[in-house]
Formats: structure tokens, C-alpha cells, sequence
């Protein structure tokens, strides 16, 4: 075949295969019908406008409040989303579809109230984009949940968040294999990121308050915590990203594997009044901590002076109980790490 | 007489030179920095937001590196570790700013974050008292958790808030003082949002989204509102202050309306109104107005114009909807770091 062929071939499958995807309308001012979904005729809630939706569509949901529109703090009523009752969830993706808003985060908010926010289980479907993300919000659960067997998911270009005082363990949990998760912020006094799985990937988000797990062989980069920290385990690696001012270490492993974790800024860490077993020094000033048999390989990088790791104002790199540390050489200044903005 | 003119210009240039304003330094201030009375070098920058302020001159720019501020070690109080911003008695603020100078992040509100204790005396984390003066840049601003605190109060003329994010807040930004411009915000999980409290204010390019009372509180004479959102708050915007403008803005989904007025020469133009009332469907109100408030080019929610659900009402005799916009438009927030 050659190359016009090819060419020709490869254009006429695109253009069919964009001709079988149609796009879903949400939007505020839209009713939940039989039939809604239409630019003219959107659905008022998303649940309603996925259900109307076929593999390969996308939802396209414009701005304002979604979830718990009366404020009586329960889900499921009409224009409310939570009408699947089976995922306990506000919006369950149950088809591949890409799930995107018109206007972006700071325009379009989903609450999730006493339930998780948006479960995922199809392979292959999309959360948010930058720049047409959502604002997720949720009182004692998940903000967004990928399950094991939905590989494949982009979630990207979302605002995380929970109401005072409600308690989160992570805003954001993908447990599934090739997934990306890019361009997030999530903020949350305890709730966090947990990203495992098979060459999943976290680029370019930001955690604030809690923890960042990685599991599997997932990748992180250009990721901020600022924090309780970066808990890394199995054959995760983290590089290139910014890891300061949390109160635990900046890094912790306790698996008996090596943690690939170069080209990090380290400073600031371990503020934390953390009480640890006895005899245990604990994460104190701690860049990176290996514990056990864990290795973690923090090479090239840079840990709050141009000396490399040591004491404040620069981070330790912290062996305890039979960890190893490998730091030589040290970066001898600060790494750029590059977050994109969104709306 | 050639020789004359080249001497003239010379002394003029000179006169310019001496009378534009000093370019000011820049100041650091990052989270493996240092307090000590020499900090605030790029080489060796302060720990504290305060004490490179304190090492500033007016003119100059306090830069901030990524990481926390604020509450260092997450106790909950102030002082017990090195490099915690003191708490000022005074304003009963964190961050006290009294001289001409601009605070800005390097990494931007992503990467910056200004974390409040939890005392009951803490009223504010930022206070800005000097004229001109500015917090946050657009992609240069702090992520503030205000504990309950106003996030920044902007009480001086001409002050500027920029590019910031904050969360729990009771008010995310207060402007008190005259014609204090706030720009390419976005206030969370708050009571208020944004308080414009001082005359001719401008909030441009911001949101308010899930706050409990309302997103936008105007209560200063020509308070300007411009291309904002306030989604899923109490009220969306509450104006009780004469004059001013709505305009081009986003109020959408907020429980109970998504404007109220006080004053008919309040400009309501060029907005979107849709999904607000949701607590009480009866009134299903986008605006409550008096009456001769001119509302004019805005979408409802109908092509129809205001009406009862899918669209939003307008609620207020006489009121001036006509002619309405028969579709919504894109916002036009930028995107922030």
C-alpha cells in the first residue's frame, strides 16, 4: 500500500469514526426528559445525559451546579444527579465516553454531598480536560473513583475539593492500568491522590494537605505535594517534581523495592508533630525516608541548599531501620517543575 | 545654538531619569529559606512572607518560592517552629503589608501555600494597608486555607488581588478600601466569596463556587462586577450599594437567587442567569430587582427570555429585560496557575 493510500485509508476511518461519535448536552437551564440530550433540549443533570449517551460520545456539560440542587442533602431527586443508586455515587461512568465541561473548573461544579462524586468503571473514558474540567466536591467520600477494571481513563483539568470539616481520606483514587491523571489540583486538609496500576501515569497536578500514593509501576511527574508527602510503594517511581513543606518526609517507602525518585526539589519536609514507635526517629526533617528494605534512588536532587542533603535549612535524606538512600550526585540548585494553568 | 539644544536634552533626560520612580529589588522569601536580619537575597531568602516584607522597601517586589506558609508544622498555632509567619495583634493577621510594595509567588497558587492557625484572634491572613499596594499576580498567586479567617482584606485605595485561590474562608477576599481591583480569583467552600465593601471596587475574571452565603457581596457605591461566576452558593451576588454593573458574568445554580438589588441604577448587561432558586423552586428567581432596573442582553436560561424552569425568572415589577440574549455565551475566566 502507499503512502497516499495509507494516507486516504487512515483519513476516511477518522472521519467515520467521528461521524458515529455524538456529543450530549447538560447544562443548568436543560430538563431531565426521555429524551433530552440535545443542544436545544439538554438534559438537567449529568447522570441523565450519560444515560442518553453511546460508547465513543461525549457529554459536554455547561456551566453552573450539578448534584444536590435543593440543598436537603440528598441525591436522586428530579434534575439531581445520583439516579444510579447501584455505584452509591453521583455520576457513575458506566460507557466510555469523555466527560468534559464547557467553561471549565471555575464555572462548573459537581457535589457529590454524602456520596462519591463520579465512579468510573468503563475502560477508556475521559474526565475532564484542561481547560474543561469540573469542580468535584465531596463531604466524607470520593471525589473521583477509577475502579481496577476501567484501564485506560484520562482524568484531567479537575478541581478537587470538600466541605469544612468533612473528613477525605483521597479526593482522587485510580486503581486501574494506563490511566493518565494531568492537570488536577486537589485540596483538601487530609484527603489526597492515589494513582496504581500498570504504567498509569499523574503529570502536572497538585496536591495540597494530604498524601500522594503511588502503587503498581505508576509514574509521577512534575507533581507537587505540599502535605503529609509522597508514600511510594512496589515499582513506582516519581521524578522531576516538587515535594516541599509537607509534615511528613517528602518521600516515604517501606516496600522491598527500589524507588526511582530523581530529579526532585526536597525542602522543607518533615515539619510535622508526628508521633512515631519508640526508638523510631520519625520522618523529622526528612526529604526522602527508606524504611526497611526499601531503596529509594534520589539522585540529581535538590534538597534545599546547593550542599546536598543535610540538616535545615536543607532536607536529610533519612535511612532508618535498614532503608538505603542514594542521593550522589546532588542537584545544586533548584529543579523547575512545571504546572499548566487552568481554568 | 546646536551645542545648546544636545545640552538641554541632556538635562531634560536627566530630570526624567531622576524623577521616574526607583526600580524596586526583589525580594525572596522560600520554604528552605532562613529568618535572619540579612534574608531576603535570592541566595538566601527568608523563611517567613514577613520578615522579607519587613526587609523590603517600598517599590520593591516580594517574591515567594512553593511549598507552606503560614502554619509550618500543621499544630494548629504560631511560633512554636522557626520561620512561622508571627501573628499580628495589631491587625490580627498573619501577613501584614504597610509599605508600597508587590507579593507575588514565583510558582503560582498551585505551588504556594498560605496556611492559617487555628486562633480564634487570627481575623484575617493578609491585610493590605498601603495604597497601591498588591497580593498575587495572575499564575503567580498563593493558595490560602484561611481557617475560618478572611483570606485577604484589601483595605487600602487602589489595592490589587490577584490569581489566588481560597478555601474556608468567612470571607475569601474583603475590599474595603476605594477602587481595589480583584482579578482572576477563585474563593471555595467559604461563607463569602468576595466583599467589595469600598467605592468604585472591580472584581474581574473571578469565581465563587459552593460558598454557604453568597459569591459576590457589593455594599460599596459603583462596585463593578465583570466576567465572574459564582456557581452553587447561597446567593449568587448581593449588591446593597448604589450604582454599579453586573456584566458579562456567569451566576448560575445558586440556591436561592442569583442576583439581588437594591438600587435601579444598577446595571444588570450581558450575564447569564440560569439554575438559580433551587431551594425554593416557587420563586425560581435569576434576579430580584426594583423596579426601572434596566436588565437588558441577558440570557435566562430560554430563548424565550425569563420565565418559569428551565429558564430563571426576573422578580420585581417593571423591570427592564428587553431586549434579552437568546442564547448563553462562553465565560471568559483565564485559565491560573
Amino acid at each position: 500500500m502507499s503512502m497516499r493510500s495509507f494516507a486516504l485509508l487512515l483519513l476516511l476511518t477518522l472521519t467515520a469514526s467521528a461521524a458515529g461519535a455524538a456529543t450530549r448536552f447538560a447544562a443548568n437551564d436543560g430538563v431531565d426528559t426521555a429524551t433530552c440530550g440535545s443542544k436545544a433540549a439538554p438534559c438537567r443533570s449529568i447522570s441523565r445525559a450519560i444515560a442518553h449517551a453511546s460508547p465513543g460520545d461525549t457529554v459536554l456539560v455547561g456551566p453552573g451546579y450539578y448534584g444536590n440542587l435543593d440543598g436537603d442533602e440528598v441525591l436522586g431527586e428530579d434534575g439531581e444527579e445520583g439516579q444510579v443508586a447501584s455505584c452509591s455515587c453521583a455520576v457513575h461512568v458506566d460507557r466510555r465516553i469523555s466527560l468534559l465541561s464547557r467553561d471549565g473548573a471555575a464555572a462548573t461544579v459537581i457535589d457529590g454531598v454524602e456520596a462519591s462524586v463520579i465512579i468510573v468503571d468503563a475502560p477508556g473514558s475521559e474526565i475532564g480536560r484542561r481547560n474543561a474540567g469540573f469542580t468535584i466536591r465531596t463531604t466524607n467520600f470520593l471525589g473521583v473513583g477509577v475502579q481496577r477494571g476501567a484501564t485506560g481513563v484520562k482524568l484531567a483539568g479537575n478541581l478537587l475539593t470538600k466541605a469544612p470539616g468533612a473528613f477525605a481520606l483521597s479526593l482522587a483514587v485510580v486503581d486501574s492500568d494506563a490511566s493518565r491523571v494531568a492537570d488536577n489540583r486537589i485540596l483538601s486538609p487530609d484527603g489526597g491522590l492515589a494513582l496504581s496500576g500498570t504504567a498509569s501515569v499523574g503529570q502536572r497536578n497538585s496536591v495540597f494537605g494530604g498524601t500522594t500514593e503511588i502503587n503498581g509501576s505508576a509514574v509521577l511527574t512534575n507533581h507537587v505535594n505540599v502535605g503529609r508527602g509522597v508514600l511510594a510503594f512496589g515499582e513506582a517511581s516519581v521524578t522531576r517534581s516538587l515535594l516541599a513543606g509537607n509534615l511528613g518526609a517528602g518521600i516515604l517507602s517501606t516496600d522491598a523495592t527500589t524507588i526511582r525518585a530523581d530529579r526532585n526539589n526536597l525542602y522543607g519536609n518533615g515539619t510535622g508533630d508526628v508521633i512515631g514507635i519508640p526508638g523510631d526517629p520519625g520522618p523529622f526533617n526528612c526529604g526522602v525516608r527508606a524504611l526497611a528494605a526499601a531503596t529509594i534512588e534520589s539522585t540529581h536532587s535538590f534538597w534545599g541548599t546547593f550542599l546536598g542533603p543535610g540538616i535545615d535549612p536543607g532536607d536529610e535524606a533519612c535511612a532508618h531501620d535498614g532503608g538505603t538512600v542514594v542521593t550522589d550526585p546532588p542537584a545544586r540548585k533548584e529543579i523547575r517543575v512545571r504546572l499548566r494553568p487552568i481554568r | 545654538m546646536a551645542r545648546t539644544r544636545i545640552s538641554v536634552g541632556i538635562v531634560l533626560a536627566a530630570l526624567v531619569w531622576i524623577a521616574a520612580p526607583a526600580r524596586g529589588d526583589t525580594l525572596y522569601a522560600a520554604t528552605h529559606g532562613v529568618d535572619d536580619a540579612g534574608c531576603g537575597t535570592l541566595e538566601d531568602p527568608c523563611r517567613s512572607i514577613s520578615l522579607a516584607i519587613d526587609h523590603a522597601s517600598a517599590g520593591d517586589i516580594v517574591e515567594v518560592g512553593p511549598g507552606r506558609y503560614g502554619d509550618v508544622d500543621g499544630d494548629g498555632l504560631l511560633g512554636l517552629r522557626p520561620g512561622e509567619e508571627p501573628f499580628d495583634e495589631g491587625c490580627g493577621c498573619l501577613v501584614l503589608v504597610e509599605k508600597l510594595i508587590a507579593i507575588r509567588s514565583r510558582d503560582g497558587a498551585a505551588a504556594t501555600f498560605l496556611v492559617g492557625p487555628t486562633l480564634p484572634a487570627l481575623l484575617q491572613l493578609v491585610t493590605l494597608r498601603e495604597p497601591g499596594s498588591s497580593f498575587g499576580e495572575r499564575n503567580r498567586g498563593f493558595t490560602i486555607l484561611a481557617g475560618g479567617a478572611v483570606g485577604v482584606f484589601a483595605k487600602a485605595t487602589g489595592a490589587a488581588v490577584a490569581g489566588n485561590v481560597i478555601l474556608y474562608a468567612s470571607r475569601g477576599v474583603h475590599a474595603s478600601g476605594e477602587a481595589v481591583v480583584v482579578s482572576d480569583n477563585r474563593v471555595l467552600e467559604s461563607e463569602v466569596g468576595f466583599q467589595l465593601e469600598g467605592p468604585r471596587s472591580l472584581a474581574v475574571r473571578n469565581a465563587a463556587l459552593s460558598n454557604t452565603l453568597q459569591g459576590f457581596q457589593v455594599s460599596g457605591a459603583d462596585g463593578v462586577l465583570d466576567s465572574n461566576a459564582a456557581v452553587g452558593n447561597g446567593a449568587g451576588v448581593v449588591f446593597s450599594s448604589t450604582g454599579g454593573a453586573i456584566r458579562n458574568s456567569t451566576l448560575a445554580g445558586n440556591r436561592f437567587f442569583g442576583a439581588n438589588l437594591v438600587d435601579a441604577a444598577t446595571v444588570v448587561e450581558h450575564s447569564t442567569f440560569y439554575g438559580n432558586g433551587t431551594q425554593f423552586d416557587v420563586l425560581n428567581c435569576g434576579l430580584f430587582a426594583p423596579a426601572g432596573t434596566v436588565a437588558t442582553g441577558n440570557y435566562w436560561g430560554s430563548p424565550f427570555g425569563p420565565g418559569d424552569d428551565p429558564a430563571d425568572r426576573v422578580c420585581g415589577e417593571d423591570v427592564v429585560f428587553e431586549p434579552f440574549a437568546t442564547k448563553d455565551s462562553a465565560l471568559k475566566l483565564k485559565p491560573i496557575r
